[in-house]
């Protein structure tokens, strides 16, 4: 089984269109939900590499592909 | 909007000369209703010049021009009908987006020995910001008057070479003024214009306060941040002796690591922005020493997070109610990248909450030869993106530059070189440099904002924003300029 991808997903749901059903959508596109921000409108998850473009498709959705941050190591001069 | 009034006859605190004509931008989806407006309500006529026909008018200097590729007029108004213009947006009519001066944009000519053996800067030509947005040809040097001319083997493209170095000069002049024009668009830019101009040559040193604290007006301020809440999104914090009976919220979003600071980053920005006002034996180098500290660790002992760990600390310390948000983080961009939409949706709700994201504009550079564009997730349009200074008040060599539009600038400077704050290991103190502690003296001045002014969210920004002191240096890399406090 291929490693699947972390995204992070903006909700914005237009009425009648709610929060839920845009989450629900997501999931049956393939996004495995493991925490929603609520106050923040997101959806933290993962899902495999070839389910990304069906769920960059999903009505009141804006997925990214979670990046990473690294600090330079304590000893370097700039921080 | 206040346009403010520059017919010439009123001296500016910084030296900006005015045409005493206005540049007028007009919403995209209104441009055509905006002129007609222009035209009908105002009694104003202007030539409409396309960016693929440039030579269809005669003089730029006296007509009214209105730049449909763009949407930006150029127009004569006098104070009557700048008033009226007002007026005309208030009982809702076409919504200009903004109104301001004309200035006049001047070339930084290479100095010749002109005929009074003192070179030929005096004679710089200037033109306005109606001949830069139409994108005029730059005069050429006249031939012998470089003082480069002669002195090179032939065959090197002196002329081109000069054309070069002036056409850039238009575009820093050009870029310099759409800057100031979209900070004023967004709220940001009304107080520069009041803020006087930081003294040319100024050297500070740590002494009863680090120097940033002196440099930032932090040790002439009477606000504490005092019931106000600062959220600091990095390694986690302490142990700290300097912090033992303050009160602290703290949660951590690496799986399997405790909130304490393993890797020193986390205690060193804590310090800065909420350190206390009197350790003992140290300066001071703390700002508001008394808000309510909360610590969100987001990164782990080992420096590294991801979006998800930062996400959910931005929505945690929403939750919590925090009003300030500082992130000493980032990850690299490239030049023509756009900002993340999800960031900068989770930024708007947090401001329209009450909450001002601040972070770090990032350390990428190695000036003068190489400026990265400000990193993720400062470039977003509705975080604030903070450059960093060294004790002259001049730009870090490694501070990133606005050099992607739309979000992409640097907003404001704070101290971020030599700076002295705490570290949980011993001797508990450190100096350090880099965008990162150029954050927290951000975040903690927008604490004593907050106290002092009882505003939050955007409101908050723009009395931060009215505060800056502009410095001698250009908006790309330092925004409004130095971070000021109340």
């Amino acid at each position: 089984m291929p490693t699947k991808t972390a995204v992070s997903v903006l909700i914005e749901a237009s009425p009648p269109d709610g929060f839920e059903d845009v989450v629900a959508r997501l999931r049956a596109a393939g996004l495995e939900v493991e925490q929603v921000l609520e106050e923040s409108g997101v959806v933290l998850g993962s899902a495999a590499p070839d389910r990304l473009p069906a769920l960059k498709a999903v009505r009141g959705a804006t997925l990214e592909v979670q990046r990473s941050f690294q600090l330079e190591p304590p000893d370097s001069s700039v921080q | 909007m206040s346009g403010k009034r520059n017919g010439g006859s009123q001296p500016e605190p910084d030296d900006t000369e005015y045409t005493g004509r206005y540049v007028i931008l007009l919403p995209e989806e209104a441009a055509e209703q905006g002129t007609r407006s222009l035209g009908k309500v105002m009694g104003i006529r202007a030539d409409v010049v396309r960016g693929d026909q440039p030579d269809e008018l005669a003089d730029l200097s006296t007509h009214n021009v209105f730049f449909s590729d763009i949407g930006t007029a150029v127009v004569q108004m006098d104070a009557d009908q700048l008033d009226y213009l007002g007026m005309v947006e208030e009982k809702g009519g076409t919504p200009f987006l903004a109104v301001e001066p004309e200035r006049i944009v001047r070339t930084l000519a290479i100095a010749g020995p002109g005929a009074d053996g003192f070179g030929s800067l005096l004679g710089a030509p200037f033109r306005s910001e109606a001949s830069l947005l139409l994108g005029e040809p730059v005069q050429e040097q006249p031939p012998g008057k470089s003082p480069l001319d002669g002195g090179l083997p032939a065959g090197l493209p002196l002329e081109a070479t000069a054309l070069q170095e002036s056409t850039a000069a238009y575009l820093r002049g050009y870029r310099d003024s759409i800057v100031h024009l979209v900070d004023r668009l967004l709220g940001e830019g009304g107080g520069a214009e009041k803020a006087q101009l930081a003294p040319a040559v100024q050297s500070w040193s740590d002494g009863e306060a680090t120097w940033g604290l002196h440099a930032t007006g932090v040790t002439d301020s009477q606000y504490t941040g005092r019931g106000v809440k600062v959220a600091v999104l990095d390694t986690g914090f302490g142990p700290h002796r300097d912090f033992s009976d303050r009160d602290m919220l703290t949660a951590c979003f690496i799986q399997g690591q405790r909130v304490a600071d393993g890797q020193g980053h986390g205690t060193h920005c804590v310090g800065t922005a909420c350190g206390l006002r009197a350790p003992a034996k140290v300066p001071r180098y703390g700002i508001a020493y008394e808000a309510d500290i909360l610590v969100g660790k987001v990164l782990g002992d080992d420096g590294s997070g991801t979006d998800s760990g930062i996400l959910a600390g931005i929505n945690w310390a929403v939750a919590q109610g925090a009003q300030i948000i500082s992130m000493s983080l980032g990850a690299l961009t490239r030049p023509g990248q756009t900002f993340s939409q999800v960031y900068e949706g989770v930024a708007r709700r947090a401001l329209m909450r009450g909450t001002l994201l601040i972070a770090a504009a990032g350390n990428e550079s190695k000036r003068p030869t190489l400026i990265t564009p400000v990193a993720h997730p400062a470039n977003c349009p509705s975080i604030v993106a903070v450059a960093a200074l060294d004790p002259t008040l001049n730009l870090a060599w490694f501070s990133n530059g606005g050099l992607n539009p739309n979000g992409g600038e640097v907003n404001i400077a704070a101290p971020g070189v030599d700076v002295f704050s705490s570290v949980p290991r011993p001797p508990f103190y450190r100096r350090l440099a880099g965008t990162s502690m150029a954050t927290p003296h951000v975040a903690g001045i927008a604490a004593l904002f907050a106290q002092a002014t009882n505003k939050k969210g955007q409101a908050l920004w723009q009395a931060i924003a009215r505060s800056a002191r502009r410095l001698p240096l250009s908006a790309r890399d330092v925004g409004l300029g130095l971070v000021r406090a109340p």
